[in-house]
């Protein structure tokens, strides 16, 4: 009998056996590692027999019950099953082809109220029971990182993780010397050990366990890839309301205007042609004037020195029982007509009155010619502060009244009525004679400044109704 | 045969022939227990819901209307006009994106058909005023009542807005009465709720 080399690991000794312990603590850490993995990696796959769903939450609003690279398997479940507090996997209606992961918070007739026990809110859209995919059944916790690293394109992480592996594989191959060792003392003992499968297949035997694992892994990460991930997607909304309500009434102050200048035209006709026939209702802008807007409202500006706007011809006896408004804006200190009767178009009249004009001190006058005498009211202040001002004038059996931005200002019940005209005569805008024997006759007969929104009516607007001219606003 | 010693059977060789199997099935164990107590606590639904405490990667989405309506007007007449701007602001780690919707949308005389509605997102001003407010794109011009039909979700609403983390965006709605409004309209009621949402992980449609 010789000893051989190869006795050296038969010899008992507290090295050698020292050593074995240590070899197969590494290879059962490595064997531990996989087939634990291997185990989660089963759990995962076995739903799919049973006809379940399965699928790698990709985010994180069901945290902290469901975390990001869990994998979930969620089992078909009828619509009429469906309960508040369970947790299903559905269509996401707010965004197509994507899955999402949320908890059922409302059943109703409308649809399926979910929300993610991280967000703060419900999400905002309702899903159909149609969509509903399964209800969460299996949860393996964290298998699916690696797929998310896939997905998300972390190959640094991926790679750590597959190098991992290799290492554990590595490991767990470690103690193939023993079992080879264990084996052949065996079949010293047993001739079927000498003859079984594992004794005509070390090598098979040998790397099988550890393969078997890794085909494993392979196969649910192919599966999983290739399916389609559940999303937890945090939400938040944030909203504000509006309301709003149309005037019980459109009507516009001039419905009921003889005529009615806005100057939304461009050029220098108002409205269409002179054609004198009917109602004044077409006019011509003349020398120094100029339309202008401000936040798309259009006006007109007279230069106080040669602008006006002369109008068609007013057929018949001038009226008494009249209205006449119109928008100003002016700083001018040389006052000026601003609209009244006269016998001329476009001259400089004889026959002036039921005018409006503005003294040299900013105030405004109203004058009537009756009796052979002048008629007049002034208002107490002035108004050539540069704002923009409504001023109205009505006469009537009543008496004269001036308003100014819709309020009553000052009145005269003995002016009723106007110089008696035998013969036609023309609504004068911006520019006439202002009789010199009126004590505050202006130093300009031109007006220099804006207007907008000019009217003649033929009745006398009542105190309410040029209240509201007001408020409706130029 | 006598020369060849071969191996004895130690402790440690029978251990690494069973130890496949006895950590096989512990692995199947242990994973069985871990599957079934996570599942469980994942999915019953008696356990307590812990929301109020969770905030890591959360993310939130403000607007600047303290709780105030953008718009509460009345006595509305053909051609009247208003505006109004309003900052949304994203917090949080997330990005996504952010789509403006308009929901419980309700109108009487068909004034919704005759508020005409623009909307445009920028930079710069606030609830406040719109003062500074530049603009960086058109979001919808339309009537109000075309607006609630056809952006009245997340999953339809308009998107101009990627947030990457922490940013805010100025949006500036603007309405006018139609010139041509009809009679038929007076006395009409619009009322709708303008909302953002931002969900993590969106990108443009």
């Amino acid at each position: 009998m010789s000893d051989t080399a190869t006795s050296a690991n038969s010899t008992p000794g507290a090295t050698s056996s020292r050593r074995d312990w240590l070899v197969l603590g590494s290879a059962a850490i490595g064997k531990a590692g996989l087939y634990l993995l291997a185990g989660f990696v089963l759990w995962s796959l076995v739903p799919v027999i049973f006809g379940m769903t399965v699928t790698t939450v990709a985010s994180g609003s069901m945290e902290p019950r469901i975390m990001t690279g869990d994998v979930v398997a969620a089992a078909p479940i009828a619509a009429t099953d469906l309960r508040e507090e369970q947790v299903i996997l559905f269509e996401d209606p707010a965004v197509p082809d994507r899955l999402k992961l949320h908890r059922i918070i409302d059943l109703s007739e409308a649809g399926i109220e979910t929300k993610g026990d991280a967000n703060s809110t419900p999400d905002s859209m309702l899903a159909s029971p149609e969509s509903v995919v399964g209800v969460g059944f299996i949860r393996v916790p964290y298998i699916g990182v690696p797929i998310n690293w896939f997905h998300q394109g972390e190959l640094l992480k991926l790679g750590a993780f597959l190098a991992t592996l290799a290492i554990l594989a590595f490991m767990s191959n470690l103690d193939s010397d023993l079992r080879r060792r264990d084996r052949e003392a065996r079949a010293a003992k047993h001739a079927a050990a000498k003859t079984g499968f594992a004794a005509r297949n070390p090598k098979l035997v040998q790397v099988g366990a550890p393969v078997a694992a890794l085909i494993l892994v392979a196969v649910t990460v192919a599966y999983v890839v290739g399916g389609t991930a559940a999303n937890a997607a945090f939400a938040s909304q944030t909203s504000s309301a509006a309301s709003f309500q149309a005037a019980a009434s459109f009507a516009k102050p001039w419905d009921q205007a003889s005529f009615h200048f806005g100057y939304a035209e461009t050029g220098v006709d108002i409205g269409a042609a002179i054609d004198d026939a009917g109602t004044p209702e077409n006019g011509v802008l003349a020398g120094g004037i100029t339309r202008a807007s401000e936040n798309g409202n259009p006006f007109v500006t007279f230069d106080g020195s040669t602008g006006k706007i002369y109008t068609e011809r007013y057929a018949g006896a001038a009226p008494n029982v009249f209205t006449l408004e119109t928008w100003f804006r002016t700083t001018t200190t040389a006052g000026g007509r601003i609209i009244g009767y006269g016998n001329t178009q476009t001259g400089s009249s004889n026959v002036t009155d039921r005018q409006l004009y503005m003294n040299n001190a900013g105030r405004i006058s109203f004058n009537l010619y009756a009796n052979g005498a002048h008629q007049l009211i002034t208002t107490p202040a002035a108004y050539n502060d540069g704002k923009w001002h409504l001023v109205t004038a009505t006469v009537s059996s009543a008496g004269s009244v001036v308003y100014i931005d819709g309020a009553r200002v000052v009145a005269d019940a003995t002016m009723t009525k106007g110089q008696g005209t035998a013969a036609d005569g023309y609504w004068r805008i911006g520019y006439d004679r202002v009789s010199a024997a009126l004590p505050d006759a202006p130093s300009s007969n031109y007006f220099g400044g804006s207007m907008d929104n000019t009217s003649l009516y033929l009745v006398a607007l009542s105190p309410a109704e040029v209240a509201a001219n007001y408020s409706y606003g130029r | 045969m006598s020369n060849s010693v071969k191996s004895r059977r130690t402790l440690a060789t029978r251990v690494a022939r069973f130890s496949p199997v006895a950590l096989g099935f512990a692995a199947l164990t242990v994973t069985g227990l871990i599957v079934g107590q996570s599942s469980y606590a994942a999915f019953s639904s008696t356990t307590t819901n812990p929301t109020s405490n969770w905030q890591a990667g959360a993310v939130t989405l403000t607007d600047d209307d303290a709780n105030a309506a953008a718009f509460n007007t009345t006595s509305l007449k053909p051609g009247d006009t208003g505006s109004k701007c309003i900052k949304v602001t994203a917090t949080g780690d997330l990005g996504g994106q952010v789509r403006m919707y308009g929901t419980d949308h309700l109108t009487t005389k068909a004034l919704s058909d005759n508020l005409d509605l623009t909307i445009a997102v920028g930079n710069g001003g606030s609830f406040g005023s719109c003062d500074g407010f530049v603009k960086t794109a058109d979001v919808y011009t339309g009537t109000l009542a075309a607006y609630a039909s056809a952006r009245n979700s997340f999953a339809t609403g308009t998107n101009d807005w990627t947030s990457v983390k922490n940013d805010s965006r100025t949006y500036q709605i603007s309405y006018k009465v139609k010139d041509a409004a009809p009679n038929t309209v007076q006395g009409g009621t619009s009322a709708i709720k303008f909302a953002w949402e931002l969900q993590s992980g969106t990108t443009a449609q």
